[in-house]
């Protein structure tokens, strides 16, 4: 075994020293890493970052002072975004080769930033006393910056910066994509969000619309159900208006008091008779009008209570009902007013026919259907008063409908029209709203049917045909 | 940065580097460093150049009494030419004649090799450097003072045959006889350096109480040559009091200068005494300075034999690099290490390839003075001392 010489254990201590001094700088190049990383890292705020980021690596690397640049699309200038000093926030570089370069990634040392021309052309006081520089690119996506620290000696920055600006540029790149992309996203969920809550004040205001809009089909549907009553009402209170045997009573009664004196006991028996006579008939007549006022006002209540009920929101309470039943009731609201205009009224409804439907709805629905008839009927009879007006109403039902047709040989209709009659603010009436048969169709749809009127043409008349669905609508 | 490197020994400088231009298998070629002998003419080298590689840049020195590569040491009538391929790197050249306010004039020198290739500002990779022998060390200070101590600065003072000054520098600028020639490397990748003594101090040391520029007076206040003869046992007794070279006898026991503290071991600059006279002073290779502390160094012909290999390992270790990944190494080889080692440069060549691969392109000059990065990181002038710079693949 050959003994070690001098020179060999030389050789070895060197060795050894410089693998310490290696290590010593590795760990400081990591540590700088570590932290330029951690800091690269720590927040989502580009401005937060970069200005601790420009603060630890002026520490780290032992610089002078240290600022960074950015880029704008499109743009030759380099303006400062962030510095170490506030002297060097203002400083504008116009971009040429060098700092292209930098942004293709390539760290750019300079021993002499006064031999650069990007910094030839900013050279004044502020930077007085900066010799040599470290140039490392922070470029992402679309962010071109430079990040520059600095030196107020020549040639300060070595092989060990270099080794730090080289790790550092993917690393940076990378967190500046994820910063770009986080920022982005942070956009975006601004965006949605603020997108959330025009739609939600859209919502709101169709809400409110409808609402509205609701409401005064509501309040549309309740006046006009309760105008639908009215009619017959007024045509009754015309008819208690219009009748002599009151009048007639007082007229008999005036004589007789002239006469008393000169009547025997017999005449003044047969007079009295015929007065208690015509009292009598006057009574029943006062009864029938009380009877039938009676039932419409009820009816007016009913609708008002049954609107109070679904403006409550409360569900209205569906029935088997018979189609017979709804119809005598409705055609006896009428009573009047057929009588008046002389309408032949013919109902052929098969009396075990039942629907499945909300009662006091239904009554509005066919009262409508009747009202319409009736109104077709009284317009044509303007023109033509030796007509027939009649109204037929018919109910049958198979397997799978209910189908019912109401019937006049009224005014009629042009058959393109025929369509547009259910639209909302549609008539064909001089004082008609253009809601009965809009709020009919709506009825019959929501229950499951179908409606439509054909007419052959002016002074032809009208039918109105509905179909309601069996199934379902019990399951509601 | 790819590197080939071929050696003709054709007399014809036209002929000779054409045949390593033909050998030359590299993509395309971007820059040159050569050693010539000088029996090769400067102003034929530049022509030849320009004739056959109009594009490449490129920057020969004069090397003493041959070259070697990795081929092997061939001495006489030759020419070594190191090839560089220009992808990822780039080569900024400049040369000057050497005149008084040398320090301004290298400082300019670095500048514009760098402004060459429009790089003004940027620091480059390394140094390669060659002049005529004289002045360095103020060359060196130029070079710091333009672009600071961290760039390793690499390379040699021409040699001659001689020592009677027909060293030569050469670029496509210009070919000059006291001159000084620079190459700036630009690379993203590795390069690294070494710089290397095979000489241990002995206990022989001395105070310079009087000296100017290379010559060196006295020691201690007595006549240099009297103090140096008998720090190194007497053996140049028979030329003192006259003129003499003793520049080959004198291979084995340079003086040092203290240069550093490396792991708590001192390194040091080597002065290569050339010539006594009949004052007994002592001239040197490198500038002296009164108040500096010299010290007899001690070298073995074994030891230069293995420290030549051990430069290159070095420079491998300073910066990691394993065999494969070098791809060029170029070096300054003390002449005087050489002639001292006479006809074993071939153990020398050996025991330089027991650490570069005899694949790798290798260009060594035999120079009249080295320069390089001591262990510390320092730029330094000194003799007797081999001087590496390795070129890899691996990134920085």
């Amino acid at each position: 075994m050959t003994a070690l010489k001098k020179n060999d254990v030389q050789d070895i201590l060197f060795d050894l020293h410089r693998m310490q001094k290696k290590e010593e700088i590795l760990k400081r190049e990591c540590h700088t890493l570590f932290v330029a990383s951690k800091v690269l890292n720590s927040s989502m705020d580009f401005n937060k970052v970069i200005q601790n980021l420009i603060h630890v690596l002026n520490n780290e690397l032992e610089c002078t002072e240290s600022f960074i640049l950015m880029n704008q699309p499109g743009s030759d200038t380099f303006h400062t975004i962030v510095s170490t000093d506030e002297k060097l926030k203002n400083l504008v570089f116009k971009l040429s080769d060098n700092f292209e370069r930098v942004l293709e990634k390539h760290p750019l040392i300079s021993h002499d930033i006064r031999e650069i021309t990007e910094w030839q052309d900013v050279l004044n006081e502020e930077i007085d006393s900066i010799r040599s520089a470290l140039h490392i690119p922070l470029v992402g996506n679309s962010l071109r910056a430079i990040l520059v620290c600095t030196h107020h000696e020549i040639g300060f920055f070595s092989k060990s910066h270099q080794r730090i600006a080289n790790s550092l540029t993917p690393v940076a790149r990378q967190a500046i994509i994820n910063l770009e992309n986080q920022t982005r996203l942070l956009e975006e969920i601004e965006l949605r969000k603020h997108t959330e809550q025009v739609l939600k004040n859209l919502q709101n205001t169709l809400v409110t619309t409808a609402y509205k809009e609701g409401f005064a089909e509501h309040a549309i549907s309740v006046l006009h159900n309760i105008g639908n009553l009215v009619t017959p009402l007024k045509a009754r209170n015309d008819l208690i208006s219009k009748d002599q045997s009151l009048e007639e009573c007082i007229s008999f009664c005036q004589n007789f008091s002239h006469k008393m004196d000169t009547l025997t006991d017999e005449k003044k028996n047969q007079a009295i008779q015929i007065l208690i006579g015509k009292l009598n008939e006057f009574s029943e007549k006062l009864d029938k009008h009380q009877k039938i006022t009676t039932d419409i006002v009820n009816k007016i209540a009913d609708t008002i209570s049954a609107q109070q009920k679904f403006a409550n929101l409360k569900n209205t309470v569906k029935a088997e009902i018979k189609v017979i039943d709804l119809f005598n009731e409705v055609i006896h609201t009428f009573t009047d007013i057929i009588s008046k205009l002389g309408i032949s009224v013919e109902i052929d409804i098969d009396p075990m026919v039942e629907i499945y439907i909300e009662r006091n709805s239904a009554y509005h629905t066919f009262l409508n259907l009747i009202s319409n008839a009736v109104d077709s009927i009284q317009e044509r009879k303007l023109s033509d008063r030796n007509y027939s007006p009649s109204i037929q109403i018919n109910c049958s039902q198979d397997q799978e409908a209910v189908h019912l047709e109401v019937k006049d040989n009224g005014i009629g209709l042009d058959p393109q029209l025929a369509e547009e009659v259910f639209k909302y603010g549609y008539t064909t009436k001089e004082k008609g709203s253009g809601f009965g048969l809009h709020s009919c169709g709506n009825f019959i749809r929501a229950n499951n049917g179908d409606i439509k009127l054909i007419s052959e043409g002016p002074d032809t008349g009208a039918s109105l045909q509905i179909t309601l669905f069996r199934g379902g609508a019990k399951n509601e | 940065m790819q590197t080939q490197c071929f050696t003709s020994l054709k007399l014809n400088t036209m002929d000779a580097i054409r045949e390593c231009v033909e050998k030359c298998t590299l993509p395309s070629i971007s820059h040159i460093i050569g050693f010539s002998s000088i029996s090769h003419d400067a102003k034929e080298i530049q022509i030849c150049l320009k004739e056959i590689l109009p594009n490449a840049s490129f920057h020969i020195s004069s090397s003493c009494l041959g070259t070697m590569t990795h081929e092997g040491v061939k001495k006489g009538d030759v020419i070594s030419l190191m090839f560089f391929e220009g992808k990822e790197a780039s080569f900024g050249i400049s040369i000057a004649q050497k005149d008084r306010g040398i320090r301004n004039i290298a400082k300019e020198v670095i500048k514009n090799s760098i402004k060459s290739i429009d790089r003004a500002g940027e620091t480059p990779s390394a140094i390669w450097i060659t002049c005529s022998p004289g002045a360095e060390e103020k060359i060196l200070e130029g070079i710091t003072s333009a672009i600071g101590s961290n760039v390793p600065v690499v390379g040699g003072s021409s040699g001659d045959n001689e020592i009677n000054g027909k060293w030569f520098q050469v670029t496509n600028e210009a070919y000059l006889n006291e001159g000084l020639a620079v190459t700036s490397f630009f690379s993203e990748n590795v390069i690294s350096a070494s710089f290397h003594c095979g000489y241990n101090p002995s206990t022989y040391k001395g105070v310079i109480t009087k000296s100017s520029g290379r010559t060196v007076y006295e020691i201690d206040n007595r006549p240099a040559a009297l103090v140096y003869n008998e720090w190194s046992g007497n053996r140049f007794a028979d030329f003192l009091g006259a003129y003499n070279t003793i520049l080959s006898e004198s291979g084995l026991f340079p003086l040092g200068r203290k240069a550093g503290e490396f792991a708590d071991i001192p390194y040091y600059k080597l002065s290569h005494p050339e010539s006594v006279d009949e004052t007994n002073k002592i001239t040197f290779f490198t500038d002296i300075e009164e108040g500096e502390e010299v010290v007899l160094m001690e070298g073995d012909v074994e030891e230069l034999i293995k420290r030549s290999g051990k430069a290159i390992n070095s420079a491998m270790k300073v910066s990691e690099l394993e065999p494969n990944e070098i791809t060029g190494c170029l070096m300054t080889f003390c002449a005087g290490c050489m002639l001292t080692l006479d006809f074993r440069m071939d153990e020398a060549f050996a025991e330089i390839s027991q650490y570069l691969p005899s694949h790798i392109p290798l260009l060594a000059g035999f120079t009249f003075g080295e320069q390089g990065q001591l262990v510390e990181g320092e730029n330094a002038h000194g003799n007797l001392m081999f001087s590496v710079i390795l070129f890899s693949n691996k990134r920085i």
